[in-house]
């Protein structure tokens, strides 16, 4: 049974039905098997006893006759019985009378009754021989059960048969019967699998012409039934799935968008934050915050520099100490007009000293304080922005001297002309006498240095502001030169100053009556302070590619100190003297506006053995810089120039304008980028904003001239502001030029670059443009 | 009080002249003297009354004179009036703060500077001496 419960369920029912008709079969078939062997031999028994009985009644007479051959006759009777295998008889006392057959038979008989028994192989009959009443003796019959066999081996082999045929049959019936009830199974259970397998919930077992009734159509009907529910299960879990899947995705792009969201707003913040700090580093200005305690919350490095510390010496520290140590009378944190914190919000300004850290100085600010305050409404603190305004005050100081000059200066001639004519206009004086003549005199000439002076004033102030256009044309230089002498022949004549010129041949672009101006100029200042008999030279020479002119006289000269000054405005040696001579304090200023105007560059010295030399060199016309510097270029040489400038717009402008024709840039937007670059390689020229977003250009050169071995790089240091002439020697490495951004065109800033080039012609230019 | 004798330190030589005559026409004593420190030179030598004294001057200027003129004993207690151009707010607290007596500002009228330097050194003067 144990082996069946792996077979199909064909071979199963196959096997049952099979297995019952087997049964049933073979219990009949023993049956009737049996009932025909116990009948059969049932019915042997009784006919060999019957034989018995007719063979005792013939013999009775061959016993009584003892005639042997009689009795052996009527035995020899059983011949037609092949099965009887012998036959005797006996006497009464047991003697054997005759016997017939060849089968043994016992020798002695004891008496027995009658009867045919079945014994050994064979049935034995005794029957009681009886003649007239008398018992006579004993018949005795052997028969074997060959014929019995016989028949019962036919009968068995014919029950086999059918037994056989009859199985035979009911295979075959079966193996067709049996599809009516595996059939479905069968399918059922294929399509189980399927479905199981392929998670196809949409095919149903066909089950044609089953009845619902049937089991198996119920439960055909009930496992279609059950696949049509976990279809539509399966169809609503799939469309939940999908739906579930499209809210994951939209879910999952709404988070991704929160993200990026959150993601950019953290970039944001970072950025701001950066922003913030880099604004705070970047602020000229200083910018600290304080808590009520006047102890540091944050400083910038401006701020920490205007204060003579570095931002780490002032982390922490009480500040309102520091800046106001010394200050009497001593001011609380809370009182204090700076750092004291207000109760309602408020923002205060003006102006204050604060005590830097290290020598101690004051430095005159103007500070903007804000309080802050915390959440709960309470003041946090302050937070001051400040400015060092030293040297705007000092600017201030020099603008008001100037006006004040000015104002001095116009109206000394001015008051000379009032005193003169108000005198004669009173009536006081006789025109015609000799003191109203003088007081004319003295109005006329005062009159015409008033005019003058204003004349120079507008001059001067028109080419410090650029707004005089040099009217350049190709001028001899010769020629110039011995028309400024001839023009101041007669003041030499008056003064008795012999005039000498020596003029070189050259041709220059320039603007010729600015530089005869220049040169009148220059020539009247020699006569006048030359001695009669002395001699005024005038040079002029092509040197090093320039056009040099100067200017000697052998007067007293003007001392070392002044050399410089002497070209400020209204920085005369001495007034008195000038005055006397009619000057107006403004012709070297206005001599020097001039000489830069052109590109060139005048200069003051002392002559051998005495009086001055005053010298004005130019460029010669040539190739424009920037076609030499192209030739360069097409020769191999190298160019490279470094532009330090935070500002992306006037850094694309150069590197653009460099780069086309030929010189290699490096822009660097920081100091610090600066700083790795110069610490790589040394380019041929420096382009260097002065204010700088993390370095100033302080910073910079100083760091150049401590760090890079061949540091007297040619440079170009510009900036919004004036650089005044202290800057200008810390901010010098090799030939060094400082420009003002809004006093220059973007061309004029692009020649400069150029002509700052290593090697190239350059126009001696005297500090700022 | 009444003058006698006016001194004049001015560098320039037609303002000097102006001013001494519009003095000789009232008929006042006056000398000049072009350089701060000539004009304490002629002050200390000869009595005046008052000094007439130009503040922008080169070298030494005028309230550097006036310093000088305090440095000597002769000379200490002459009253000096500044002639300038340099008439600003803050140009007149600094002179006041010198001690000098008062101010006139250039241009000046010539015919009405005596009396201003009367007015002014008798405390009279309609306009306030600074």
């Amino acid at each position: 049974m144990k082996g069946m419960r792996g077979l199909p369920l064909r071979q199963k029912v196959t096997v049952v039905v099979m297995l019952t008709c087997a049964s049933a079969l073979v219990i009949a078939c023993g049956a009737f098997v049996a009932y025909d062997y116990w009948s059969l031999r049932g019915m042997a028994v009784q006919d060999l006893d019957t034989l018995a009985a007719v063979l005792a009644s013939e013999s009775a007479a061959s016993i009584v006759f003892q005639d042997v051959d009689m009795a052996r006759e009527i035995l020899s009777g059983v011949r037609a019985r092949p099965s009887i295998t012998a036959a005797a008889v006996y006497t009464t006392d047991g003697r054997l009378f005759a016997r017939y057959g060849v089968a043994p038979v016992p020798a002695a008989l004891r008496p027995r009754s009658n009867g045919a028994e079945v014994r050994g192989g064979g049935i034995e009959a005794f029957r009681t021989i009886v003649f007239r009443g008398t018992p006579t003796g004993t018949l005795y019959l052997l028969s074997d059960l060959r014929s019995f066999d016989r028949s019962m081996r036919l009968q068995f082999a014919t029950v086999c048969s059918i037994l056989a045929a009859t199985l035979l049959l009911a295979l075959l019936l079966t193996s067709r019967l049996q599809r009516l009830v595996t059939r479905p199974l069968v399918r059922l259970a294929a399509t189980a699998r399927r479905v199981s397998r392929e998670r196809d919930y949409s095919v149903r077992v066909r089950c044609e012409a089953l009845p619902e009734h049937d089991e198996i159509g119920a439960v055909v009907q009930a496992f279609n039934g059950m696949l049509e529910q976990i279809e539509h299960r399966d169809e609503a879990l799939r469309a939940h799935q999908l739906d579930l899947e499209r809210q994951v995705l939209h879910r999952t792009a709404e988070l991704r968008g929160a993200k990026d969201a959150a993601v950019r707003a953290a970039e944001g913040l970072a950025r701001l934050s950066l922003h913030n700090q880099t604004i705070l580093d970047a602020a000229g200005e200083g910018i600290f915050g304080l808590d009520p305690a006047g102890d540091v919350t944050f400083i910038n490095p401006s701020g920490a520099r205007m204060l003579g510390y570095a931002v780490a010496d002032l982390t922490g520290c009480n500040l309102h100490a520091r800046i106001h140590a010394g200050a009497t009378p001593q001011v609380s944190v809370a009182g204090c007009a700076i750092c004291g914190a207000a109760a309602t919000p408020s923002v205060r300004s003006g102006r204050g000293t604060l005590i830097r850290g290290g020598d101690g100085q004051e430095i005159p600010v103007e500070y903007v304080s804000t309080t802050t305050f915390d959440p709960g409404g309470r003041p946090a603190g302050v937070v001051v922005t400040f400015r060092d305004v030293t040297e705007r005050l000092a600017i201030e100081r020099m603008k008001d001297e100037f006006v004040s000059t000015v104002s001095h200066e116009l109206r000394t001639p001015l008051t000379s002309i009032r005193g003169a004519l108000g005198l004669l206009n009173a009536g006081l004086l006789d025109l015609k006498s000799p003191r109203g003549q003088r007081m004319l005199e003295i109005a006329v000439a005062n009159t015409d240095r008033l005019g003058r002076l204003i004349n120079e004033i507008l001059d001067l102030e028109k080419m410090a502001s650029g707004k005089v256009e040099l009217n350049r044309r190709e001028t001899d230089a010769a020629a110039l030169l011995r028309n400024a002498a001839e023009s101041m022949q007669p003041m030499a004549e008056r003064a008795g100053v012999a005039l000498e010129v020596t003029a070189g041949a050259a041709e220059l672009l320039v603007d010729p009556d600015r530089v005869l101006q220049m040169l009148l100029n220059l020539i009247s200042n020699a006569i006048k302070f030359s001695e009669a008999g002395t001699t005024v030279r005038l040079c002029g020479a092509v040197e090093e590619g320039r056009y040099v002119m100067t200017v000697r006289d052998q007067g007293r000269g003007v001392p070392e100190e002044k050399l410089e000054s002497i070209f400020d405005r209204f920085k005369q040696v001495d007034a008195s003297d000038s005055r006397d001579k009619g000057g107006t304090g403004l012709g070297l200023a206005i001599c020097r506006s001039i000489a830069a105007a052109h590109g060139g560059r005048i200069w003051a010295e002392r002559a051998d053995p005495a009086g001055m030399l005053f010298t004005f060199a130019m460029p010669l016309p040539g190739r424009a810089p920037a076609e030499e510097i192209a030739a360069r270029l097409q020769a191999g040489e190298r160019i490279d120039v470094l532009i330090v400038e935070d500002d992306a717009d006037l850094a694309g402008v150069l590197v653009a304008e460099l780069e086309e024709i030929g010189i290699r840039t490096v822009h660097a937007p920081t100091g610090a980028a600066a700083l790795s670059i110069l610490a790589a390689s040394v380019p041929s020229l420096i382009v260097l904003d002065l204010v700088l977003p993390d370095l100033d250009g302080f910073a910079i050169v100083e760091w150049v001239r401590a760090n890079v071995a061949g540091w007297q790089i040619p440079l170009l240091v510009y900036s919004a502001r004036e650089i005044t002439s202290a800057e200008q020697t810390r901010l010098t490495l090799g030939p060094t030029q400082f420009i003002t951004k809004s006093r220059i065109g973007l061309h004029e800033f692009e020649e400069r670059v150029i002509g700052l080039l290593p090697g190239a012609r350059r126009p001696e230019v005297a500090g700022a443009a | 009080m009444q003058p006698k004798r006016v001194l004049i330190i001015d560098d320039e030589e037609d303002i000097r002249e102006i001013a001494m005559m519009s003095f000789e026409l009232v008929n006042w004593d006056v000398l000049s003297a072009a350089t701060g420190r000539a004009g304490v030179t002629v002050a200390a030598a000869t009595p005046v009354d008052v000094i007439l004294l130009d503040v922008m001057m080169p070298e030494l200027d005028g309230p550097g004179t006036v310093a000088l003129l305090n440095a000597d004993e002769r000379t200490r207690s002459i009253p000096v009036i500044f002639l300038t151009a340099k008439v600003q707010g803050s140009d007149r607290r600094r002179y006041q703060e010198l001690g000098v007596q008062g101010l006139i500002a250039k241009p000046f009228d010539p015919v009405m500077l005596p009396f201003r330097v009367v007015e002014i050194l008798r405390g009279t003067t309609v306009e306030p001496p600074f």
